[in-house]
């Protein structure tokens, strides 16, 4: 068992009144406390995003780094979004008070990201037909015009799941087309939440960049302009 | 570095994406009509890494309050943050600004109305793809 001492109890204590003071600077608008309270407090949500993925048994997702830097980056926005409702007085931490929202969350984006895409989950099949269904031939036909970006779409298929694939590329076309809330369209077109379009966007770019460092094969994406930025 | 064979487990912990954090507040800036979002963001950032309040992160820079909350408000460009708000993000290496940096570029440009100008960087910054989709943007 566990031995609490003088200090376990003074920090705890420490930790309750400085979380309440920034969880009230926070329902106050204050924006600037919430990145505080995500640096000072982000290993514990880690610690319950952790158990949560290993009750459900994903050992598969926490070896991970990037799906559980994701889901505790999830985790901390159901903490911003339900912020106002949190009271000191319940004896819990946000995130604990928060757990089933927390739980709630990562089921939802573990199962999509890592199960086969059922027929019947929503999506209907036109929304999946903007670049997937001329796929190869764009890739083809880019190969004599662009070998760069077909290189980059060739490794950015190879590393991701199609979905996250298609995902990626329809968001850096939205954008192209001066859509200013890509994650919303690429959402409706895809059948997710757009938290969830921007964050598979910006997971697969920093594996493309980290990718692009490490092979020398993909050293001509180094300073490839959607890596490079 | 690892040797090949090693049992040392040299998984992090995982952490929250602070970058993305950033993005994503940086969006709702954009929607509620701030004229320079992603500076917004980054400047209420770099204060969250000091843990400060306004009126004491201001005195500890020599600003003013008001020159802060201009610059958290939104009405400071990319280019023209305190030098504090920079060197604060960088030396907490949590932040990608390269990243943040291309997003405020991203947003500059939806300023950009003229067709022209428009389908030209559209070329150019994804040549290829948006030609072959030939579609308008789906909103």
């Amino acid at each position: 068992m566990q031995k609490h001492t003088h200090d376990d109890g003074a920090r705890r204590s420490d930790d309750r009144s400085r979380v309440t003071e920034l969880m009230a600077r926070i329902v106050d608008g204050d924006e600037a406390a919430f990145f505080t309270l995500v640096d000072e407090f982000d290993r514990r949500v880690a610690y319950n995003v952790r158990q949560i993925v290993t009750d459900m048994g994903r050992r598969d997702i926490l070896a991970d780094e990037d799906e559980m830097g994701g889901l505790v980056t999830d985790a901390w926005l159901v903490v911003r979004e339900r912020a106002g409702g949190w009271s000191p007085d319940g004896g819990a931490m946000p995130w604990r008070w928060a757990h089933r929202a927390i739980l709630h969350r990562v089921s939802e984006v573990v199962g999509h990201r890592t199960s086969p895409l059922p027929d019947d989950d929503g999506v209907e099949d036109e929304s999946w037909s903007p670049t997937g269904d001329g796929d190869d031939l764009i890739l083809t036909r880019l190969r004599n015009d662009d070998p760069r970006l077909a290189l980059m779409l060739t490794t950015l298929k190879d590393n991701h799941s199609e979905r996250d694939y298609l995902i990626v590329v329809e968001y850096l076309q939205q954008q192209s087309f001066g859509d200013p809330s890509p994650s919303h369209t690429v959402g409706r077109l895809y059948g997710v939440k757009p938290d969830n379009a921007r964050q598979i966007y910006h997971r697969a770019r920093k594996r493309m960049r980290q990718l692009a460092a490490d092979d020398p094969a993909l050293e001509s994406l180094r300073d490839f302009w959607w890596l490079a930025a | 570095m690892r040797a090949v064979g090693s049992i040392d487990d040299d998984r992090r912990e995982p952490a929250a994406d602070l970058t993305f954090l950033c993005l994503m507040m940086a969006e709702d800036f954009l929607v509620r009509e701030y004229r320079h979002p992603v500076a917004a963001a980054l400047a209420l950032a770099a204060r969250g890494v000091t843990g400060l309040e306004r009126p004491a992160f201001a005195e500890r820079f020599d600003r003013t309050e008001d020159e802060v909350a201009a610059t958290e408000g939104g009405s400071v460009a990319f280019t023209d943050l305190p030098v504090e708000v920079g060197d604060l993000l960088e030396s907490s290496q949590k932040y990608d600004l390269l990243q943040l940096a291309d997003l405020d570029r991203a947003f500059s440009r939806l300023a950009v109305r003229s067709s022209l100008e428009s389908a030209s960087w559209t070329q150019g910054q994804f040549a290829g793809l948006a030609v072959y989709a030939g579609a308008s943007s789906r909103r």
